[in-house]
């Protein structure tokens, strides 16, 4: 599936209201998680050189974590990683010991995986996708408003 | 002026009729901007005024057509301006908001016109005619009319507003009317000097010469205020602003940010004119930057440069409050 179709399709299988806020899609993703998440702001020395976000998989929970920025910034690196979990991504092995896939699940070290938004290496596949879903759910939680017009405006044909 | 005045009210009611045909926008003062135009065209800006009156009669009925032409359009505008600013209808059952005033007020100006001793065309009717007590009671009823039209719209233009497109432009619109209003108070002055014959012909020639910088220039910031919300809206629909700032972030950090050849740089900022969606792409923008600034390069953004992504980036930044405020932070125990 082209991607565009792809964020379309995941965009539209959230039910989210017509102007969601960011909550509104926390709350859609962790309904199709199946698990609460919980946010943590990190530092490059926690989530490591160039990366911007990381997602952590516990049996119970997820923990989104992100760089500090510009708020729309966060805010993307958030919506990346929950693009990520949106998308049904496993995680990649905590330590790069373990041999896996990016897909295959293989390397959850007690239970815990991971993804990063990593911006200095060329996306992959699935980053691709993350990253394109991110920018979809951007446009969706960006989407102004419509505000009714004042009576004056609708005269002076605005 | 009254040239400036003609083809900018031209302009902005050639907009209105093409966002009425194009878009189903509103029709309010497409017909008051209409027959203003028309009035204005009977000033003999393309036309002498020799040739049009002429095909009248050629004994001034001109003045009588032009000058039932701008009442017409003023109290059209003060209608459509009403319907605008009024919170509900009742101002409708007022007698000077009823058609029946309208053609009343058309009346009064036209009397006294047909009692007078008709002369041939001239360009200098009032000045060379108002010693006649007709043309005298017929110019100021019209003046007056003018001026208590123009002070209606001026006070209800004045009234405070939401929206920041109509505000300007109603206040452009009640800086005009309040220029019509005074030309008008200052012809009527004028014509009483030179009906009764007080004052010095120095006085004369001043109260003359103020008159058409006053009405037109009135006329003219009439027309420019009423210009404005259809300018807003093309603005607004052709996304203009993203497209500008879309263009200049191209151009000025396309090739670092995307790492693009010329070529490809090139064509970038030409489709950035043509873009189905200007604000995506700003937002690509926003954060590349940021990733530059936080993990990449590290590079500083030049000042225009950053100044345009400040300001894309508070838009998308959205209100007050913290990302950790919209975030269930508190960690499960």
């Amino acid at each position: 599936m082209e991607q565009a179709a792809l964020t379309a399709d995941v965009v539209e299988t959230l039910n989210l209201p017509a102007y969601p806020d960011l909550g509104d899609v926390v709350s859609a993703v962790e309904e199709k998680y199946g698990k609460r998440l919980v946010f943590e702001e990190g530092t490059v020395e926690s989530l490591g050189e160039g990366v911007t976000g990381q997602w952590l998989d516990t049996p119970s929970y997820g923990i989104v974590r992100y760089l500090r920025g510009a708020k729309a910034w966060s805010v993307h690196v958030v919506l990346h990683e929950l693009s990520h979990i949106l998308l049904g991504h496993k995680g990649r092995p905590l330590d790069g010991l373990i041999a896996g896939s990016f897909f295959s699940g293989i390397g959850k070290r007690n239970g815990v995986s991971w993804m990063c938004r990593a911006v200095d290496v060329p996306l992959d596949e699935a980053e691709a996708a993350a990253e394109s879903l991110a920018f979809g759910l951007a446009q969706v939680l960006h989407a102004t408003p419509m505000k009714e017009a004042t009576k004056a405006e609708r005269v002076f044909g605005l | 002026m009254i040239a400036v005045a003609f083809w900018i009210l031209a302009t902005v009611f050639a907009f209105r009729l093409y966002f009425v045909a194009r878009w189903g926008s509103s029709t309010a003062f497409v017909a008051a901007i209409g027959i203003g135009v028309l009035g204005l065209f009977f000033t003999g800006v393309v036309l002498p005024e020799e040739s049009i009156d002429a095909a009248l009669g050629g004994v001034n009925f001109l003045h009588l057509v032009r000058n039932i032409c701008v009442t017409c359009a003023v109290w059209l505008v003060r209608e459509g301006i009403f319907a605008a600013y009024s919170p509900d209808d009742k101002y409708r059952v007022r007698f000077s908001h009823g058609p029946i005033a309208a053609g009343l007020g058309a009346v009064v100006i036209t009397v006294p016109f047909l009692l007078q001793q008709f002369v041939p065309t001239t360009l200098s009717y009032v000045p060379e005619n108002v010693q006649q007590l007709p043309v005298f009671i017929y110019a100021s009823v019209y003046m007056g009319i003018l001026a208590l039209l123009a002070v209606s719209v001026l006070r209800i233009c004045l009234r405070p507003q939401e929206s920041l497109p109509v505000r300007v432009s109603s206040r452009v619109v009640a800086f005009g009317m309040a220029m019509v209003a005074l030309a008008s108070a200052e012809e009527i002055a004028y014509m009483t000097a030179m009906h009764i014959d007080v004052g010095g012909s120095f006085l004369h020639q001043v109260l003359y010469a103020l008159f058409s910088p006053l009405f037109y220039g009135g006329v003219l910031l009439t027309s420019l205020g009423l210009g404005i919300p259809p300018l807003v809206k093309a603005c607004r629909r052709l996304q203009l602003w993203d497209r500008v700032a879309l263009v200049f972030l191209t151009a000025t950090l396309g090739r670092a940010y995307w790492g693009l050849s010329r070529a490809a740089w090139l064509a970038g900022i030409a489709s950035s004119f043509y873009d189905n969606c200007p604000s995506a792409r700003l937002y690509e923008y926003v954060i590349r930057s940021s990733d530059h600034k936080v993990v990449l390069s590290g590079r500083s953004t030049p000042m225009l440069a950053g100044r345009v992504l400040d300001a894309v980036q508070a838009r998308f930044d959205g209100g007050v409050g913290s990302l950790e405020s919209v975030l269930p932070v508190k960690a499960p125990q």
